[in-house]
């Protein structure tokens, strides 16, 4: 590890540059710290417009900025790499309350959507239902994740007028598009057979179903097999 | 590992040429790329397949922007080695980032902050860049960067320079339009800049636009690069000579093409300075 140390003098003055720079008000008149305080204040806005699309334009300019300026002053970002500042810009919303209700849903609702696109997608590819029979295993995608929201989303828009409960299942297919799947009741039957029961064969979830869910659950199985929402083995 | 020649010519990888960079053939015009490490690691899916593909046909230069070498925090080692797996992985030769900082005690301010050029702070960037070399068992490449904000009673910047690859075992990534921009907005002579510096110290070249404003010219990659520029740029080709050259543009993205035809204009230029 290192042993050496910061010369006073060095530490002393970055020390006060970045002070210049973090501080929400800046009253004196140097270009250059108006300069540093723009292009760190034009980051953050930069990665609150990309990441979070839907957020930004439902939030009005003098809350971006109240965030933004916040973020800079108060938060201890720790993750080195340009693009995690969308990574601390949530983690700095969600623990200080920034958001509430609808908004909050959305931001992590774009959260999700944004790990996906830059996490490991599936190999597997999931069409292949010639062989399904009662010993089949059927396996939900990795990527699987499941969002409840107090609002529909209709062609990647929220409709906030629309309130009511609506859950989704965001998931990577083997072609790496991000799928997004309204789930309804036989869905989530579904998933509380295989992910909260544990029961993944074919036939013991036939068994457990009652008979008028059971003629529907070939067609399930054939449809979200080939949409890759699940894999059989 | 697939060498970068000296006369090598290449542009910074923008996420908006992906596809063209993946899907066509082998540009001739192109023969590297640059990219920053940090917006891959860690990185997978659809990104990470394009990123495959590309390293099939070109040579990659890592070009970092969060090492911060010259904050007053421990080394980031947990970052570096994420650095290290990634050079490892796509076999890239040359590692560089810059001469500043991005980092203070509280947290990372994701900008290229100029370190307060002191005497003392020589040896203590010095012992750093040790112990990043040490780590990726590699000689790391810092970048000159633009800077606006002046600390008290600094030294020249050429003379830090100087000092600090005299006393470390780093090389240079010079950047031209660096320089240029430096000399306008801090009053000093670009070509007295250019000749001081080590040419053998000297690992490759940028160049990029700028843009001029009231107060300042800011390096803003934004637009072609300026002929002033291109006449400095001759200084140097022809006073330390040929070096692998990358063109950057980081704003205003025009089209791979346009890009690459900038490229050829530049890499004519300094084909007939050789030639003369």
């Amino acid at each position: 590890m290192s042993s050496y140390v910061v010369p006073a003098k060095v530490e002393f003055q970055i020390d006060k540059l970045c002070n210049l720079i973090r501080k929400v008000e800046y009253s004196g008149d140097d270009l250059s710290v108006i300069i540093y305080r723009n292009i760190v204040r034009v980051h953050v806005q930069d990665v609150l417009k990309q990441t979070f699309p839907l957020l930004s334009q439902k939030l009005d300019n003098e809350t971006q900025k109240r965030i933004i300026d916040d973020f800079i002053l108060n938060h201890a970002a720790n993750e080195a790499e340009f693009h995690k500042i969308a990574t601390e810009l949530i983690i700095f919303i969600k623990n200080n309350n920034y958001l509430v209700g609808e908004l909050l849903c959305l931001i992590e609702y774009e959260w999700i959507l944004y790990n996906m696109e830059i996490s490991e997608g599936v190999s597997k590819k999931g069409y292949d239902i010639s062989g399904l029979n009662l010993n089949t295993h059927i396996t939900l995608n990795p990527t699987l994740e499941v969002i409840k929201l107090p609002f529909l989303i209709q062609n990647g828009t929220p409709i906030m007028n629309q309130s009511g409960d609506y859950i989704y299942g965001i998931f990577k297919n083997s072609k790496n598009d991000i799928l997004r799947k309204k789930l309804f009741q036989f869905d989530l039957l579904m998933l509380n057979y295989i992910v909260d029961q544990g029961i993944s064969l074919v036939v013991d979830i036939e068994k457990l179903m009652a008979v008028e869910n059971k003629q529907y659950l070939y067609k399930w199985i054939a449809e979200n097999s080939i949409e890759e929402f699940i894999f059989l083995n | 590992m697939r060498a970068i020649r000296n006369d090598s010519f290449g542009i910074g990888l923008r996420s908006e040429h992906i596809n063209d960079i993946r899907d066509e053939p082998k540009y001739s015009e192109l023969d590297f790329l640059e990219l920053a490490p940090d917006n891959w690691m860690g990185i997978d899916g659809l990104k990470r397949e394009f990123l495959e593909d590309i390293s099939q046909k070109y040579s990659l230069v890592a070009h970092g922007l969060s090492l911060s070498i010259g904050d007053t925090c421990p080394i980031n080692r947990e970052y570096l080695y994420q650095v290290k797996h990634f050079i490892e992985r796509y076999n890239i030769a040359i590692y560089s980032d810059h001469l500043c900082y991005s980092r203070d005690k509280q947290g990372y301010l994701y900008d290229l902050l100029p370190v307060p050029r002191y005497k003392e702070n020589i040896d203590y960037l010095v012992a750093r860049i040790d112990e990043v070399q040490d780590i990726l068992q590699q000689i790391i490449v810092l970048e000159n960067i633009t800077w606006y904000y002046k600390y008290p009673n600094e030294m020249p910047e050429i003379d830090f320079w100087v000092e600090l690859l005299d006393k470390s075992k780093c090389n240079m990534l010079l950047d031209i339009n660096n320089v240029y921009v430096n000399s306008l907005n801090h009053g000093y002579d670009a070509y007295e800049y250019i000749k001081n510096i080590p040419s053998d110290r000297i690992s490759y070249y940028h160049i990029a636009g700028h843009l001029k404003t009231d107060d300042f010219i800011l390096d803003t990659h934004g637009t072609d690069v300026h002929a002033n520029v291109l006449a400095l740029a001759k200084d140097v080709f022809l006073y330390h000579g040929a070096k692998p050259l990358i063109l950057e543009r980081d704003n205003n993205i025009p089209q791979l093409d346009d890009l690459l035809e900038e490229l050829r204009v530049i890499k004519q230029f300094v084909n007939n300075l050789k030639m003369s």
